[in-house]
């Protein structure tokens, strides 16, 4: 089985196998980055879109600096961004329009308190999750939490000093510490 | 070493350096309480967001990701026909530059439309993709072919 760097070049050549292949092996983490960032199914699957469509014509400028994965993470974020200047209301704290495997209207905590309490047993989900977050501070979380990116790495990746890196992940992680303390 | 939320944000990310810094850092969180109980935090945070699941992709999503390649593949054919048409633009561009010989009074050198074409094909700019199909390629040229055939015919005396 090809790796995925041959994978790349075989796309490149226009075989449909070596697409199908790389669409099994990232389509769906993809996805699932796309959607706890977009909030919104539709988004994510127009953005997934993008970026295999994106990574087809660009898979000859792939140089294995980095993963292929991270790569079309790289390039996904890039639609991300690109998603959210052409469409100002993306900026806001997403409306998801998904209910959680909890059934509950996402973001919504299980306890009346502020954070939710260890005694939840439903599991929230990545998108419930970072649903409270700012756009921003959703990012960095998935960059850094999910993908391990760098400090400079996300910088590259979202077009930001560093420095906006680390103080988004500093506010981002008090967030979620403030919402999640003791939950398990 | 004074208590610095930063230092143990990038502490718990790897990114402090040199080795000095990681270890005056790992030096105060023995001896402060408050940092420590901030670094365990953070790792509990990053567990839970490395834990939580995914959204799940709808089934559905993957054929339509598996279309839009297709479709996209299809579109291939219009990429060919674009290079036909700069490949037509070049050609009547020669025939310009290289007829009329009485307009210019001036002996000019007429391209023989054949051996242009020839030039064309072997240019690198006319070179195809792999696999890409050689009949349309063929089809083009001799459309080419007998459009500048024509053109000289027009122009001879």
């Amino acid at each position: 089985m090809p790796d995925d760097t041959e994978l790349l070049a075989q796309i490149g050549r226009g075989d449909q196998a070596a697409f199908r292949t790389l669409l099994d092996r990232h389509a769906r983490y993809l996805f699932g980055v796309a959607h706890a960032m977009s909030g919104s199914t539709a988004d994510a699957e127009d953005l997934v879109q993008e970026t295999l469509m994106g990574a087809v014509t660009s898979a000859g400028k792939f140089r294995g600096e980095s993963s292929v994965r991270t790569w079309l993470v790289r390039i996904l974020v890039n639609k991300v961004r690109m998603w959210r200047r052409s469409d100002r209301k993306h900026e806001r704290t997403v409306r998801l329009n998904d209910v959680g495997a909890s059934g509950r209207p996402p973001g919504e905590p299980a306890s009346a308190g502020g954070s939710v309490s260890a005694t939840v047993d439903a599991k929230l989900d990545l998108t419930q999750m970072l649903a409270q977050l700012t756009p921003e501070h959703r990012q960095v979380i998935i960059l850094r939490e999910l993908q391990g990116m760098s400090y400079e790495e996300m910088a590259q990746a979202l077009d930001v000093p560093r420095g906006t890196v680390e103080s988004r992940l500093h506010r981002a992680r008090e967030e979620l510490r403030k919402r999640f303390k003791g939950y398990r | 070493m004074e208590c610095r939320n930063e230092l143990i944000h990038a502490y718990h990310d790897g990114e402090l350096s040199p080795p000095a810094q990681v270890a005056a850092v790992e030096a105060h969180l023995r001896d402060c309480a408050g940092c420590a109980a901030l670094l365990a935090e953070l790792r509990q945070v990053s567990q839970l967001v490395a834990a939580a699941p995914l959204a799940d992709m709808p089934p559905a999503a993957m054929k339509r990701m598996q279309q839009a390649w297709w479709a996209a593949q299809d579109r291939g054919v219009l990429r060919v026909a674009s290079w036909l048409t700069a490949a037509a633009a070049a050609v009547i561009l020669a025939a310009v530059m290289f007829s009329s010989p009485g307009e210019r009074g001036e002996t000019a050198t007429t391209v023989n439309a054949p051996q242009f074409v020839a030039w064309m094909e072997q240019s690198s700019s006319f070179q195809q993709e792999p696999d890409e199909p050689q009949d349309e390629l063929l089809i083009a040229t001799q459309y080419i072919a007998n459009d500048l055939a024509l053109a000289e015919a027009q122009v001879k005396p």
